[in-house]
């Protein structure tokens, strides 16, 4: 008897563990996105660690890169890669600055259409407030005992070429983006986790430069 | 006499030189199965980085151009001694652009390498560094190999 109880347990949980994502109703998918919409719109600052794996289709290797990212609203972001290689990409408004080596370049956003279109990709993809860009991405909401998985499908020509489909998966209870998946049209993806993410904590301006 | 020996000395350097070219490359050097470096392209003002993996296979050479963010710039595979160009973005993916970038990378990855001739300049310090300048787009690419682990 014991030992029927304790097996049915187990195969309920390992049920559940395997539980395939299923798409959401459309009047549960507005919930959700309103939801993880005002969480986003209650995060001022974020930091957190990131590892990022890049599959090469064509090479099946995996390339797998560390850093860390901070984030303050409205459109200020540091992504820093520390391991393997160092590399800094920081939006910081209407600009964007790069640091490699000895390397530094700066590039106004409004003079390049591509980089202003990444920056607010980033910035919206780490809250998740690009789900709210209707006229720019085609979501579908998925759900799990645990987790909201947005599927984001560009509209625009420019984004489609260089992704086929951008993942958001999202702590059900937090509303936080734990992990992006990035989809190329070659196939190759481009798998980012979240982890030691804090909300709301005071970053100085200058994280935002690199001086 | 002297000059027959001159002479064979000279086709058997020839031959080896060329066996050693079929089979040896500055990306990828003989024996290696694998490399990775970091990528630097210059044009003016406009600099793109990142990082380039090559790899061995049973049917030929293949590898890839990413940037940091893991974004590909492009794909190539030398096959039959021909080197192709696959999956380029969308922003450098013209007539052009692969034209150049399939004949600089023919210097660098191709069975029996193009002679860099007088419109490039090769400045090789293997196992490392390699420079390769387009001299008349003036295109600089550089490689500094790294050590990464790519798992599989």
């Amino acid at each position: 008897m014991h030992l029927r109880l304790v097996i049915s347990l187990l195969l309920l949980a390992m049920a559940a563990r395997t539980m395939p994502q299923t798409p959401v109703a459309p009047a549960e998918r507005s919930r959700i996105i309103s939801d993880i919409s005002h969480a986003a719109s209650q995060v001022a600052t974020l930091s957190c660690d990131f590892t990022q794996t890049k599959t090469l289709s064509i090479l099946t290797d995996r390339l797998v890169s560390h850093g860390n990212m901070l984030f303050s609203r409205p459109q200020k972001l540091r992504w820093c890669y520390t391991k393997p290689y160092a590399y800094t990409f920081i939006i910081n408004g209407e600009r964007i600055s790069i640091a490699k080596d000895s390397r530094r370049s700066d590039i106004d956003l409004r003079s390049s259409q591509l980089f202003k279109e990444t920056a607010r990709l980033m910035a919206g993809s780490v809250t998740g407030q690009c789900l709210t860009q209707e006229g720019d991405f085609d979501v579908t909401i998925l759900a799990d005992a645990t987790t909201y998985v947005a599927s984001l499908r560009p509209k625009a020509k420019r984004l489609r070429t260089m992704f086929a489909d951008i993942r958001l998966t999202f702590d059900r209870a937090s509303k936080c983006v734990r992990q992006v998946v990035l989809t190329e049209p070659s196939g190759d993806t481009t798998l980012i986790t979240f982890t030691n993410i804090r909300q709301n904590l005071s970053i100085d301006d200058k994280a935002f430069t690199l001086d | 006499m002297t000059k027959l020996s001159l002479w064979i000395s000279a086709l058997v350097s020839a031959a080896c030189l060329t066996a050693a070219a079929q089979t040896s490359y500055p990306l990828l050097l003989d024996g290696q199965e694998r490399a990775v470096w970091a990528f630097t392209l210059d044009r003016r003002e406009l600099t793109m980085t990142g990082i380039c993996i090559v790899r061995q296979g049973a049917e030929g050479v293949a590898g890839t151009v990413v940037n940091e963010f893991g974004v590909k710039a492009f794909d190539f595979t030398v096959r039959k001694g021909r080197l192709k160009l696959r999956n380029m973005a969308q922003p450098i993916n013209r007539w052009y652009i692969r034209r150049t970038l399939r004949s600089d990378l023919r210097c660098l990855v191709a069975p029996q390498p193009r002679s860099v001739g007088r419109r490039r300049t090769l400045t090789l310090s293997l196992p490392d560094s390699i420079v390769l300048l387009n001299k008349r787009f003036d295109i600089t690419y550089r490689f500094q190999r790294i050590n990464i682990d790519t798992e599989q």
